[in-house]
C-alpha cells in the first residue's frame, strides 16, 4: 500500500460510515416530516455511500475480504434505518409510547 | 430524597470535580506538546498523562454509581441493601484517588520492586494506581455489585433493565482483577491487560451506560418501560456479538497470532451498524417529541451522546480498524483523536444528562433553562470536535509522514514531530483545549448554581 493510497482509503472509509450517518439522519427526518427534501436528502447520502464503497472495492488496495466486508456494509447501512424505523413505530403503536 | 440518592448526589459531584481534574491535566498534557520544557523537572509529562487518563477512568466510573445509586430506590422502591457500606466506601473512595494523584504529582515512581508496585504504581497505562488503591477499587466494585444485585434479592423483584445490569455486575467486578497480576512477558501482559481496557471498559461499562441511559430516557421523555428495555436487549446482544471479539482490533501488534487481525478487523468493522440504529432512534425521539421537554440540557446531553458515539467510535474507529490501515495509524494521535471523541460520546455524556436529571429532582425545578448550560454545552462539544479534529490532522500527519513514508525509523520519527501539519493540529488542540475548559467552568458554575439563585419577580408600580 502507497502513502497516498493508505490516507485515501482510510479517508473513504470513514466517509463511507459518515454517509450512513446521513442517510440515517435523512431517512428518519423524511419519515418524521413526511418530507420529500428530506427523502431526497437520504437518497443522496446513501449514494454517496454506495458510491465511496464501489471506490474502494475497486481502487483501493484492500485485500478482497475486506471488500467483501465494505460491499456487505454498505448493504447493511441501506437497511438499518427502515428497520428500525419500522421496529420503532410497532413498539410504540402496541405499546404506547408512555408508561 | 432517599440515602441512595444523597450517595447518588455525592457521587455526581465527586465525578463533576474529578471531570474537573481530567481537563486540567489533559490540557497540562496538550502544553508539553507545544513546549516539552514545561514544568521541567518539577512534574514530567507522562505523570500529567496519567493523571488525565487515570481521572478520565475515575470520575466516567464515579458518574456512573451515582446514576445507578439515583435510580436505583425508583426502581425497587426501597433502599439498597447495604447501604451504609456504600456510603463509607464513598469517602474511602474519594480519600484513595486523592492520595493516589498526590502519590501520582510529588512521588511520581520508584524502583522497580514490590513496594513500588503495591505503594506507588504499577507501571500499566490506565491502571498506573498502586496496588493498595486497586484493592480498594475492587472492594468499591464488589460492595456495588452487593448493592445492586442485594436490593434485587431483598426487594423480591426484578425489572429487565435491573436483571441485565445485575449479571453485568459479575464480569464488572471479574474483569477489574486483571489490574492486580505482574507479568514479565510484554505480550502475555498486553494480552490480557487488553481484557481490562477493552472488555471492562468498553463493554462492561457499554452495557452499564446502556442501562442508565433507558433509565434516564424513561424519566426524561416518559417512554414506556417496555419500549427501553426492548432496545436494551438488543444493544446488549449487539455488544455482545461485535464488541466482544472487536477485542481483537487491539491484538493486531502485539505479538498475538496472525488470526487476530481477521477476527478483530472483522468485529470491529461492525461495530458501527448498531450505531446507526442508536442515531436514528435519537432523531426518531428528537421528532416525536419535538425536542420539548421539562429538562432541555438532559435531552441534549442525551441526543449528543447517541451522535459523539457515532461520530466518535462509528466513524473515527471505521478510518483506522482494518488491519492493513491499522499498520500505520496504530499509536498516533490519530488513536488519540477516536478515543477522546469515542470516550466522549459514549460515556461522558450519559453522565453529564444523569447529572442533569438529578440535579431537577433533588432542587425540585419545574424546568431546567438558563443560558448557562447552553453555553456549558456549546463550549464542551464545540471544543471536543475541534480537539479531536486537531488530532486527526495530527495523527493523519504522523502515520503519513513517520509510518507510511518513513517506515517508523528515529528519523521519520522526528521528521514527523516537526512537521507542519502535526505541529498545525498540536496547537490547535490546546486552543481547542482552552475552549474545553471554559466550557468545563461554565458546567461547573451552571450546576452549583441552577434553581439556586433568586428569582426577581417585577412589582407592579402601585397606582397613584
Amino acid at each position: 500500500m502507497t502513502p497516498g493510497a493508505f490516507l485515501a482509503t482510510s479517508g473513504l472509509l470513514g466517509l463511507m460510515v459518515l454517509a450512513a450517518g446521513a442517510y440515517g439522519l435523512g431517512y428518519t427526518a423524511s419519515q418524521l416530516k413526511r418530507s420529500r427534501r428530506w427523502a431526497l436528502a437520504a437518497a443522496a447520502a446513501y449514494a454517496v455511500l454506495a458510491i465511496d464503497a464501489a471506490v474502494l472495492i475497486a481502487a483501493t488496495p484492500l485485500t478482497p475480504g475486506w471488500k467483501i466486508l465494505v460491499g456487505a456494509s454498505a448493504l447493511a447501512y441501506l437497511g438499518i434505518p427502515p428497520l428500525t424505523w419500522r421496529y420503532l413505530q410497532r413498539t410504540h403503536d402496541q405499546k404506547g409510547a408512555h408508561a | 430524597m432517599s440515602r441512595s440518592q444523597g450517595l447518588a448526589v455525592k457521587y455526581l459531584a465527586a465525578a463533576v470535580l474529578f471531570f474537573g481534574v481530567m481537563t486540567a491535566s489533559g490540557l497540562m498534557s496538550a502544553v508539553y506538546y507545544i513546549d516539552p520544557n514545561f514544568l521541567f523537572g518539577l512534574l514530567h509529562f507522562s505523570t500529567a498523562k496519567m493523571l488525565h487518563i487515570d481521572t478520565m477512568i475515575i470520575w466516567l466510573l464515579m458518574g456512573f454509581m451515582g446514576a445507578v445509586y439515583w435510580f436505583l430506590p425508583e426502581e425497587f422502591g426501597c433502599e439498597p441493601a447495604g447501604i451504609w457500606a456504600a456510603e463509607l466506601l464513598f469517602w474511602v473512595f474519594v480519600a484513595a484517588v486523592l492520595v493516589v494523584a498526590a502519590i501520582f504529582v510529588f512521588v511520581q515512581w520508584g524502583p522497580g520492586t514490590e513496594t513500588t508496585l503495591w505503594l506507588f504504581q504499577q507501571g500499566r497505562k490506565y491502571v498506573e494506581a498502586p496496588r493498595w488503591a486497586a484493592v480498594g477499587v475492587a472492594l468499591v466494585m464488589l460492595v456495588f455489585a452487593w448493592n445492586v444485585v442485594g436490593t434485587a434479592v431483598r426487594a423480591k423483584r426484578i425489572t429487565g433493565i435491573m436483571a441485565v445490569m445485575s449479571v453485568n455486575m459479575v464480569p464488572l467486578v471479574l474483569l477489574y482483577l486483571i489490574a492486580f497480576p505482574k507479568i514479565d512477558n510484554m505480550a502475555v501482559d498486553l494480552y490480557w491487560w487488553w481484557w481490562l481496557v477493552h472488555l471492562w471498559v468498553e463493554a462492561t461499562w457499554e452495557i452499564l451506560i446502556g442501562c442508565i441511559m433507558a433509565l434516564a430516557v424513561m424519566k426524561l421523555l416518559d417512554t414506556s418501560r417496555k419500549i427501553v428495555e426492548g432496545w436494551l436487549y438488543i444493544e446488549v446482544g449487539l455488544v455482545l456479538g461485535t464488541g466482544i471479539l472487536g477485542l481483537g482490533h487491539h491484538y493486531f501488534w502485539i505479538g498475538t497470532p496472525d488470526y487476530w487481525l481477521g477476527i478483530g478487523g472483522l468485529f470491529s468493522a461492525l461495530e458501527p451498524l448498531p450505531l446507526l440504529g442508536m442515531v436514528v432512534h435519537a432523531i426518531y425521539d428528537a421528532g416525536v417529541h419535538r425536542m420539548k421537554t421539562t429538562n432541555r440540557p438532559a435531552f441534549y446531553w442525551t441526543l449528543a451522546e447517541a451522535f459523539g458515539n457515532f461520530l466518535g467510535g462509528g466513524v473515527f474507529g471505521f478510518m483506522i480498524t482494518l488491519p492493513q490501515l491499522n499498520l500505520f495509524a496504530h499509536g498516533t494521535q490519530w488513536t488519540v483523536s477516536h478515543g477522546h471523541f469515542a470516550f466522549w460520546g459514549a460515556y461522558a455524556c450519559g453522565v453529564l444528562a444523569v447529572c442533569y436529571i438529578a440535579l431537577q429532582e433533588r432542587r425540585r425545578l419545574a424546568a431546567v433553562e438558563g443560558p448557562g448550560w447552553i453555553w456549558a454545552f456549546i463550549l464542551l462539544n464545540g471544543g471536543l470536535i475541534g480537539m479531536v479534529g486537531s488530532l486527526l490532522v495530527a495523527g493523519m500527519a504522523q502515520a503519513f509522514f513517520e509510518r507510511a513514508i518513513g517506515g517508523s525509523t528515529l528519523d521519520a520519527f522526528i521528521a514527523g514531530q516537526e512537521n507542519a501539519w502535526f505541529q498545525l493540529g498540536i496547537y490547535t488542540r490546546f486552543g481547542f483545549g482552552l475552549m474545553f475548559s471554559a466550557g468545563y467552568v461554565v458546567l461547573a458554575w451552571n450546576l452549583l448554581t441552577l434553581g439556586r439563585r433568586r428569582v426577581v419577580v417585577a412589582q407592579p408600580l402601585p397606582a397613584e
